[in-house]
Parts: C-alpha cells; structure tokens; sequence
C-alpha cells in the first residue's frame, strides 16, 4: 500500500509555527490541481449520515454471508463493484466515487464518534479542536463577504456541538440552515438562522436604522481607528451587504425550475444537496448536508426497511448533485465526503437491527481530485474486521485535505501558542488523482 | 358597572407598574453596588491605602519616565464617562447602569474616582466577575468539559466564594493545586478535564499560574530559554499520583492522591522525580508524601519568582489589554517585558501586600496612565508603551450582561431560569476561546445573530423591554428619552449632533409608530463599535 507519511518530528522542529513546505508524494500534484483549478477555487461537501449509517447495507455488501441481510447487491458502472440495490442511480456514478472500507476508530458513542470524525480528536482534552470544515472553509473560504464560506445544513443535535470552530475562533463558525417542516407544496423548508429581518420592521424603517447606524459607526471610528473597531465595522459591512444583496436569493430553492427541484426529492436532505449546488456554485466553499433528521441512521431495530428509506433518500439527492455538479463543470472543483460518526455491526441483532461499530466501516470519498471506480480497503468475510488498507479518521481528513489541495499540515495556533495541524494523517496517495 | 371595574383596575395596575419601572430606574434605589456590599470588608480596598496611592504614583513616574526616553506624548485624560464606562466594565464586566452613572457624570467631588473604584472593588460584582475571567482561564473548552453538564458551573461557584472572601493569592492557588473529592465541588473539575496526565495539568498550570510555557521544552529543549525537557518532567511529576475514582452512575468522579504513581522521561524507563522549575535541590518533603503539596510550598512561598510575576501581569492585561509580558502566558526569557521596572515593582507590591490582588487592581486603576482616553488625537504610539489606552472588545458576557440589567432592566443574571438560557445561548454563539480584547473575534453568522437575533429584537421590543417601555412615560421629554438611551448603551451623553439626529428621528415618527422610534434607536446603538467596546 502506498502512503505517504509525513517526519512529524522534523516538521515539529522548525522554530516558530506556520506552514511547512515539505515534499512529499502528492505536492506536486497539488501544485498542478491548482494550477488547473485557479488557487482557491476548490469546494468540499460533506455528506452527513446521522446516527452512523450501515455498511454492510450500502458500500461493502456481503451477499454471501449471514452478516449480509436481505438487501441485494447491483453491479455498478465499474466492473467488480457492488453497491445496494437502493442505490441504483449512484450506482451510475461508482467511476466517480472512491470507497474506503477499512475505517477504524475507537469511539462508539454518537456525540464523542461524532467529534472524532468532525474534529479528528475525541472530545474532553484541553484543547479545542475544530471541526474540519471550519479549517477547511479557513483555507478554502474566498471571504466573498456576500455569502458565508461555511454553510451547515439541517445539522442534528450531534452535529451542532461537533460544528465548533474551536481554537480557530468563532468567525469561522458554520452558517447553519435549519429544516422546517414540509409546507403547502411538499417540500421542506430550509431557514437560516437570522437572515430574516424581524418582520415587523419593513423596508424604510430598516433603511432609517441603517442610516443613523452609518453616522454613529463612522463618528467612533474616526476617534478610535484601533484594530477591533475596523474589525467591527468590516464584519458588519458584510453582514449588511448579505442582507441586502442577491446572495438570500441563494438560499431560496423556489428559484429553481420545478423539474430540477423535484429531481433532488422532496426530502431535506435532497433540498440539502440541490442547496449545496446552489451555494457552490454562488462561492460558498465549504457546505454540508445532513440526512437523518438528528439520528435516523441509527437503525438498532428494523435495520433494512430504515436502511431501504434512507438510502432511497440518499441516492436521489446524492447522485442528482453528481449529475448536477457535473453538467455545470463543478464536480472536477468539489470533492464529497460521504461519512457517518461510525458503521453498524455485522451481526444482526434480535430486534433485526444492527447496533454501534466503529471497528471497521466505510467512507465514500468522490469528484475533485479523486480517482474515482476503485474501493481501498477490505474487511474479512463476516465483515467484522478490517484485511486491508485500514484507515482512521486522521488519514480521511487528511486525505480529504489533499484532494482539495491543502496542506493536512497547515497549522493554526491554539490555546497557549501550540501550533496544531489540520490533520496528523497518513495520505492515502491511491485515492487521489 | 360589574364589567367596567376590571377595566379600570387594569388600567390602575399598568399606571402602578410604569410607576414602579420609572421609580427604580430615576431613583437608583436598587443599584447593584448599594443592593451588595460586602459585609466583612469595610475597611479601605487592600487596608492600606497609603501604600496603594504611592503604587500609584510609582507607576505613572516609571511610565512619564519611559515616554520621556521615547520622546512620546500621552493621551490626555478621559473624560468622566469614559472612564466610569471603562471602569465598570474592567473590574466588575458590566457597563454602569443609568442611575450610578449619571450621579457619577454630575458629583464634583475631586475623589469622585477613587471612591467609584474602591465601591466597585468592595462589590459582590467584582467577585463574580473575576470568577467569569478565571472560569475562562481554566477551562477554555468550557461547557462541560467532563461531558457531564454543570461541571463548570461548580467552578464558577468556588472561584466566586474565593474571590468574595477576598482569599490571599498564594493561599488561593495552593487551594487550587491541592483540590481533591467529587468533580463538582469545585476546581478538581480543573484536573478532570486535563484527563488527570500530568504532562497536561503541567502544562496548563504552568502557563496559567507561572506565566511559563514549560511544555515548549516537553519534546526537546526550548531553544531559547533556560528550560530543560528535565525541568518539564521534574514540575509534571509533582502530578503524577492523582487518580479517579467513579462514585455512583451518572454522579460525579473522585480525585484522590495515591502513595504511587510516577513519570518517565519520554522514549526511556527513566523515572523523572519531582523538582521545582529552575530548582536543582529536592523539594520540600511533605509529612504526608502528598506531591501536590510538596509542589504548593515552593509555588506560594517567596523563593517562586514566577508566581507573583503571572498575578500582576493578568491584572495589568485586564486593565490595559494587553500585558507588561504579552502574551500573559509566555513570560519566558526571549519575551521580555515592556516595562520591567514596572513588572518588578508590581511584584514587590503584591507580595508587601501579603498577595492581597484587590489591592493590586486598586493601585492600577488608581493611576493616571489607567485613566487616559483611548481616542487617538496625536501621531499613533506604539501601543506597549501605554500612553494611550487601548479600546477593549467586551467578551460575551459582558455585552449580555450590560443589556440585561440597562436595557432588559433586570439585575441579577441566574434569578430566572429563562434568563440563564438566553444568557448562556448568547455566550455560546458568541465565545471566542483565546479571547483576545484587542481584535474583534466575530465573523458574519455572529453578527447577523446581533443585527437579527432574539436579544435585540427582545431589546428592542416596547412590549417586552424594560427600558423603552419605561421611556414611554409621558413626562419624559424626546431629549430625556434620547439621552437615556445614550446612557444606558453607551454609557454617555449624546453630543449636540447626535442628539440633533435622534430628536428628528423621534419627532419625525407619527404619534402611533413612537413605540417602533424608539426601539429603532435603540437598535443603532446596540449595533455600534462603541456598545461592543469598552473605550
């Protein structure tokens, strides 16, 4: 198996912090990724399965084993790989998706499996790391001021304190979105906190606040140009500037041709991935989508009529966003991480469910920067544990940070002065472009 | 008739509680400083008030010297609200409430500051406050770092009881470093959320109480100063006999000292005995072999030069913004202070003191370089020299704590559950860990939730806002009105330009919209640069 592993030791060496140019395997491919992609012009979404979705019952089937369950495998565009049979429409797009079956962590509770897999540390310790979007969105954000460069949607409970941004401090805070209930015309509303004016104050009251708020601003910061004050000011000429420009118009999927909206399904996490689109495409770098509804992917009974929903759900949205992307020309720039907090045990258990397994489960990683119809990685028969190619939640983040062409060494400083890296991973070379 | 008597009644009670609003907010009777003054502490802040005042002076002679040298000019002095704005939100993190501070802008007693500062250092508030700051220092990744919620809140609790006690500094982290029992009695929460490693409690305790970066030299020796890897194991050892125990299910753990227990110097099955940072003897033997307090009688006592170093230096940065040593905690050889003389003398003072902080705060806000303005009308100083002061972002708690007891109307923060939620959903979206004054932490979600979020939009709300709603009132002209938003968000009086635009923008309102006016204005201002900051 090839890998490159990073001398930490020799990184951690160097006087005073920053970001180390270190050769290695991928770097120079990096360069060349972004002399095609033009520097930042690189997007990520994550695909959030809450509750930790079912291996044996998606990306690594085990048809002829009791462990399997009655779900069929279909064969997918790619000869020799396998995805469930109710996943038939990505299953047209296996040439773009690259299936890691060899992960391994050691956390089996939903909140602490959940900060792993977002921060890449368990949570508890001193310092507090952030999620990998936010020190994703840091690097790739083009601080395009109209939009936020991190937009989570329909987070559950799990993802909201696993969203932190940490140490990086709280402007590289996700944006959330939040899904309401289905209205009148059957699809879910998604709302952004606090892009709504109160509605109380129309147009020219607003116009009149903003006025008098100019005069006040301008007078303070005469008197006192320090650092904090034009900060303040910056920001909240952002603010406004979003408020008041297109980019709401983002956020509102009534915009699009009915077709194409129905195309995604009428579920939130497919209005999520044609959202996504939509914000990518707009500048937004960084973007997730959550499917389960805060858990419902945590199937401890009735594991195959949940699993046959979900994932009807899922390939609707998911593989409608492959099509999507790749019409506009945006799949080559936007890597997807499809990932759950852990798998689900082989075994089935009496209530014809599967419970916690963060022993061996598998992560899709497609599009920018992924050599896509391959799967790395292997778990034995039984699907209990993982023969080959395993992997942790460092190497995935790590890898994932290549694929979009930043460093997984990129540092940023924490609590008391320690520069702490994005990822600590191995690269996992074979997955990469 | 039977129906009209409810009518009236409803009425008579909505007049009486005007009346109560308006009575308590012109009268004052219910400041926070006259409502809680401390009972055993009546005596002068730090009972020696010749010594402070001389602190005082020494300071601004070692400052006026050091600008001399530099040739820079000071800014002049602040005005009266700024400094009154400046020294409520620094030594008790709220903003002057209405009453205060307006008796404050119009007494002509020539002491009027030095009285305003030992009332504040003498309230409970004051206490409070500091437990907010040291909560932030020890537990950066709060809440719940145990994962059980509340764990912080114990914290809290202990540090307030210290801090109103007024315990002496060195008795106070020796307490601190010897805390033992159930994790939610108070600073064991500390020890359980470093996991109980001692290279980690090392590390923190290190920075937060010697002002040290010992961990630099954890991996390999710091290049640049006196510490040794040796040196970080010696200090990590003293840490390396405490254990958990689980009590009951979902109650809280234990920490208790074992008679064994021992570190090793990385990548060898050396063990590394106990030492003190930059001390070759063995440590002090203690008669019940407890490590933790072999440790705390080197950590309190005179032969420690770190510890008082650290203590004057986090004041002086709560005060100034930014510390003698910058950053506070990384006082190590290759940062030298701005002013050593200044570091020194402080020093001395808190230990002549007998490690009395308060008198400390009482000295720094005493002189006259805490109480020059922070607007900028000469050529830009370099800003650690101190002659201008430094425009202070307020953290989380503050702003909400301002707008609760100036806008809101309400004083006290854990009264109502229902207050307590909204204050710590606000503290949530708006914390910044490393929370540094001098920038402003916030990005374009935060502010969106200041400019759309529930707390001003409730704010702003006559219906359910205490201020405007009191503004109401009809004997209160439009110029009372404007000058007592301006009070109670800015904590001045509105020029006459500003005044000019806040009178048309009431007189412009017709009769039924006067209610929106109102909050429209208050809007502004809670959404300036100036109600984030302390001037």
């Amino acid at each position: 198996m090839k890998r490159s592993r990073f001398n930490r030791r020799r990184m951690m060496s160097g006087l005073g912090s920053g970001v180390f140019a270190a050769g290695s395997g991928w770097l120079p491919r990096i360069a060349a990724a972004a002399k095609v992609a033009g520097g930042k012009d690189r997007n990520c979404i994550l695909l959030w399965m809450a509750g930790g979705p079912s291996q044996l019952d998606t990306f690594d089937m085990k048809p002829d084993h009791a462990n399997g369950g009655p779900i069929k495998p279909i064969q997918t565009n790619v000869p020799g790989i396998f995805f469930s049979e109710h996943l038939g429409r990505l299953s047209g797009h296996a040439d773009s998706l690259a299936i890691m079956r060899g992960l391994t962590t050691k956390e089996g509770d939903h909140g602490r499996g959940t900060v792993l897999m977002r921060t890449g540390h368990a949570p508890g310790g001193p310092v507090a790391y952030p999620s990998i979007g936010c020190s994703l969105s840091k690097e790739l954000g083009r601080g395009a001021a109209e939009l936020p460069d991190y937009v989570s949607v329909a987070p559950g409970p799990f993802s909201r304190l696993a969203l932190r941004p940490g140490f990086l401090g709280p402007k590289y805070a996700a944006t959330s979105v939040m899904a309401r209930p289905a209205g009148e015309d059957g699809y879910p509303k998604l709302d952004v906190d606090y892009l709504q004016r109160d509605p109380g104050v129309d147009d020219n009251r607003n116009a009149e606040r903003l006025r008098l708020w100019e005069s006040m601003q301008k007078r303070f910061r005469q008197g006192r140009p320090s650092g904090n004050v034009i900060a303040h000011d910056t920001v909240y000429e952002s603010a406004i500037r979003m408020l008041q420009s297109d980019a709401r118009e983002a956020f509102d999927l009534s915009g699009e041709p009915a077709g194409i909206r129905e195309s995604y399904g009428k579920t939130a996490f497919g209005q999520g991935c044609l959202l996504a689109r939509r914000l990518v495409e707009r500048g937004v770098s960084v973007v997730e989508v959550s499917s389960g509804n805060g858990l419902g992917w945590d199937t401890h009974a009735d594991n195959f009529a949940r699993v046959k929903t979900l994932s009807e759900e899922l390939d609707l949205g998911w593989a409608t966003l492959m099509q999507d992307l790749r019409d506009r020309g945006l799949l080559e720039t936007t890597t997807i991480l499809w990932a759950g907090e852990f798998g689900r045990t082989p075994i089935i258990n009496a209530t014809g469910g599967r419970d916690h397994y963060p022993q061996a489960f598998s992560c899709v990683l497609a599009g920018g920067g992924i050599a896509g119809g391959q799967t790395h990685g292997q778990t034995s028969e039984d699907g209990s544990e993982v023969t080959d190619g395993q992997m942790n939640q460092q190497d995935l983040l790590a890898t994932l940070c290549a694929a979009l062409g930043v460093d997984p060494w990129t540092e940023n400083v924490a609590e008391g002065g320690r520069p702490i890296a994005i990822a600590e991973g191995d690269v996992i070379d074979e997955v990469l472009l | 008739m039977s129906v009209l008597v409810p009518l009236v009644l409803s009425a008579a009670m909505r007049v009486s509680l005007l009346f109560l609003y308006v009575s308590v907010f012109l009268s004052g009777a219910v400041g926070p400083i006259a409502a809680r003054r401390l009972a055993a502490s009546d005596d002068a802040v730090g009972g020696a008030d010749a010594a402070v005042v001389s602190a005082a002076r020494r300071i601004d002679d070692l400052l006026a010297e050091s600008w001399r040298r530099h040739a820079i000019t000071p800014a002049p002095d602040s005005d009266d609200a700024e400094f009154c704005r400046r020294v409520w939100l620094d030594l008790v993190g709220v903003a002057p409430p209405v009453v205060p501070l307006r008796r404050f802008l119009d007494d002509s007693a020539p002491d009027k500051r030095v009285r305003l500062i030992d009332e504040l250092l003498r309230s409970r508030r004051f206490a409070t406050h500091s437990a907010d700051s040291w909560s932030r220092i020890l537990l950066p990744d709060d809440p719940a770092p145990s994962g059980r919620p509340g764990a912080g809140e114990t914290l809290h609790r202990w540090l307030e009881d210290q801090f109103v006690a007024n315990v002496r500094y060195d008795r106070f982290v020796a307490d601190f470093l010897t805390a033992a029992g159930p994790d939610d009695s108070g600073p064991t929460v500390f020890f359980t959320s470093q996991d109980l490693a001692p290279e980690k409690i090392a590390t923190a305790t290190s920075r937060i109480f010697l002002g040290l970066q010992l961990q630099c030299a954890q991996c390999h020796d710091h290049p640049f100063d006196r510490w040794t890897q040796k040196d970080f194991w010696r200090y990590a050892a003293f840490f390396a006999r405490m254990k958990q125990h689980s009590g009951a299910a979902g109650g809280p753990t234990f920490v208790t000292d074992r008679r064994e227990g021992e570190v090793r110097f990385p990548g060898s099955d050396e063990i590394v005995s106990p030492g003190y940072p930059g001390v070759a003897a063995p440590p002090e033997p203690d008669p019940a072999g407890n490590r933790r307090r072999q440790l705390t009688i080197w950590m309190a006592s005179r032969d420690n030069p770190y510890l008082a170093r650290a203590a004057v230096n986090r004041v002086w940065a709560q005060m100034f913004g930014r510390g003698l040593v910058d950053p506070v905690d990384a006082m190590d050889a290759d940062n030298p202070p701005s002013h050593p003389e200044i570091l020194d003398f402080l020093s001395d003072f808190l230990v002549r003191q007998r490690f009395d902080l308060r008198s400390v705060y009482a000295a720094v806000a005493r002189t006259k370089a805490y109480q020059r303005s922070s607007r900028v009308t000469a050529p830009a100083v370099p800003p650690e020299s101190f002659a201008v002061m430094q425009v202070k972002t307020l953290t989380a708690r503050q702003s909400f704590d301002s707008l609760l007891q100036n806008v809101y109307l309400r004083s006290n923060p854990v009264s109502s559950p229902v207050v307590a939620a909204a204050r710590a959903a606000f503290v949530a979206r708006m914390k910044a860990t490393e929370f540094d004054p001098r920038e402003y932490p916030h990005g374009v979600v935060q502010v969106l939730g200041m400019i759309n979020g529930p707390e001003i939009r409730r704010a702003t709300d006559v219906s359910k806002s205490g201020l405007p709603s009191a503004l109401r009132a009809d004997f209160f002209t439009d110029r009372q009105r404007v000058e007592t938003l301006f009070l109670a968000t800015l904590s001045r009086r509105p020029d006459d330009e500003e005044a000019a635009w806040f009178l048309d923008q009431l007189s412009q309102a017709e009769r039924s919209d006067r209610d929106e006016a109102l909050g429209d204005l208050l809007w502004v201002l809670l959404n300036t640069a100036e109600a984030a900051t302390c001037p």
